[in-house]
């Protein structure tokens, strides 16, 4: 037997018409009596009816049930079915295409009487039960009955099975929220990169000055900025020609806390005409001191300004190369913060320091 | 398929396409953040001058000039580049390219900076342009006597003329 519901093929003795799969009852006789009452050839008045229009009839009258939600499990039992079935006229003479013509005289012919379907549920006709209203309790609803909604009978199964198929709405908003997540990502992606793109260019940055041996904050540390002076490299080899050699002499604060991680900068000086990194603490210990690194402590380079470094304060030198008929210098200090994981500037302090003639 | 198989196949193909959703989104902008911060500042030139020196300048030479033997045909032109930074990040003037070439599209040599012997390298006495300023760069090109304009081409793509 082929269940009517899955589809599965099992064995109807084995099994008493119940699917091992899905539990569905397929009740052979059932089927038998509506494939017959479909087949059958009926009267309606002085017409007689094909078996093509009595399925179209009775699909009519299903889709009209269904209206009702009256197929559905748990709407009620047969009788109260009925009855609201009577409220809404269904079984009146108002139907459409009713086969039922549950108000019709005893004694009229009925379609489902001259089908002589036997066994079917609404045999009206012959004795009157299904007049509207008056449900005998020992109405002739036996087992085989074709309407029994969400319980044995075939299409009432069938429907519930098709309405719980349209139940399957995951699916659906599966896809809906996968389109949706795909969409959100391309959008926040372009979102993000023109984001970065303008914070990458676009200068928005505070400019502060200070005077040599005034206390200034930056990078959240507390600095001063004493004086410059060149540095006499007459007796040094390898020189940059054209440019000579600067010490700024720096004082940095001791501070109770690191900084935060993100705030980061650069240290540079303007001789008027280009702008010059400092130079790097090792490279200085070499030129000035031979590679005797105890004297390193002497010599800042750019990094040990960031707020973890130096915590107990620091007192040094910072060296640049600097035009050679340069004068004075600026030295800044730019701040910067990491905005969409790109660094932007936020403030710059300069100090304007004469240069002083001194020896090493 | 049962509805079932169906069901559970969509909401495990959704959890899929959300987690894939989300390693393209950190990686996109992982990936976008290292090539910005990666990225040379594209230094723009504000204004350029040339004039031809008299005399070779000190601590340049010539390192390569084609098939030319007879430098007494060539002379020296500085050429003066204001160069600005409008990003955020700091510029180094070495990462800036500048290509020569004369009317008929010739290549034309830089003199070259002779740091053999310096005890510091270009490197590290960096010369640099911070975000919003301006400085100005000067470099050396050997061009055939009676050239009075010379076609200069950055790696940002600009290209205009110079004459001399």
């Amino acid at each position: 037997m082929r269940c009517g519901r899955c589809g599965k093929n099992f064995d109807e003795e084995m099994y008493s018409g119940v699917c091992p799969k899905c539990g569905h009852f397929n009740n052979r006789q059932t089927e038998y009596d509506v494939n017959k009452y479909i087949s059958a050839k009926f009267e309606d008045g002085a017409k007689t009816s094909t078996s093509a229009q009595a399925a179209k009839q009775h699909v009519e009258l299903h889709k009209m049930y269904d209206s009702q939600n009256m197929h559905k499990a748990g709407a009620g039992s047969h009788e109260q079915l009925h009855k609201a079935y009577d409220k809404n006229n269904g079984h009146g003479q108002t139907a459409p295409a009713s086969g039922y013509q549950a108000g019709r005289p005893l004694g009229k012919p009925n379609p489902y009487q001259s089908a002589a379907v036997q066994g079917n549920t609404y045999q009206a006709g012959q004795t009157g039960s299904y007049q509207q209203g008056s449900y005998p309790k020992q109405a002739q609803y036996g087992p085989n009955r074709t309407y029994q909604a969400g319980k044995n009978g075939s299409y009432g199964q069938a429907n519930a099975y098709d309405e719980k198929k349209k139940k399957n709405i995951i699916t659906p908003i599966c896809i809906v929220i996968a389109i949706l997540a795909v969409s959100v990502t391309v959008v926040c992606c372009y979102l993000k990169e023109q984001s970065m793109e303008e914070t990458y260019s676009t200068l928005d940055f505070e400019q502060e000055t200070a005077q040599p041996g005034e206390l200034f904050e930056v990078y959240e540390r507390l600095f001063i900025v004493d004086k410059a002076r060149v540095v006499d490299t007459s007796a040094l080899e390898g020189m940059p020609r054209g440019e000579k050699l600067v010490a700024v002499a720096i004082e940095l604060l001791p501070a109770d806390k690191s900084g935060d991680d993100d705030v980061s900068g650069e240290v540079y000086v303007s001789d008027g005409s280009s702008f010059k990194m400092s130079l790097d603490s090792y490279t200085m210990t070499e030129i000035l001191y031979d590679g005797d690194y105890s004297m390193r402590d002497g010599i800042f380079s750019g990094y040990d300004f960031q707020g973890y470094i130096s915590m107990a304060g620091r007192t040094g030198d910072l060296y640049f190369f600097v035009d050679e008929n340069a004068e004075e210098i600026t030295i800044s200090f730019d701040e910067g913060n990491k905005k969409d994981g790109i660094y932007a500037l936020q403030r710059r302090v300069s100090v304007s320091l004469q240069l002083e003639e001194d020896g090493i | 398929m049962s509805s079932k198989v169906i069901k559970i196949g969509s909401v495990i193909a959704c959890i899929i396409v959300i987690l894939v959703c989300s390693a393209y989104y950190t990686g996109h902008i992982s990936t976008a953040v290292y090539n910005i911060r990666s990225r040379y500042p594209a230094m723009e030139v504000e204004d350029c001058s040339a004039r031809i020196t008299d005399t070779t300048p000190e601590g340049y030479y010539v390192n390569y000039y084609g098939d030319v033997e007879d430098f007494s045909e060539m002379e020296v032109v500085e050429v003066t580049l204001l160069l600005s930074n409008h990003t955020n990040n700091t510029a180094s003037i070495r990462d800036f390219w500048t290509y020569y070439n004369d009317a008929e599209g010739y290549h034309l040599y830089e003199m070259e900076e002779d740091t053999e012997n310096l005890a510091v390298s270009n490197y590290e006495n960096r010369k640099i342009i911070p975000p919003g300023e301006q400085a100005s760069l000067k470099e050396y090109v050997l061009v055939p006597r009676g050239m009075h304009e010379i076609m200069v081409k950055t790696d940002n793509m600009e290209s205009f003329t110079i004459t001399f």
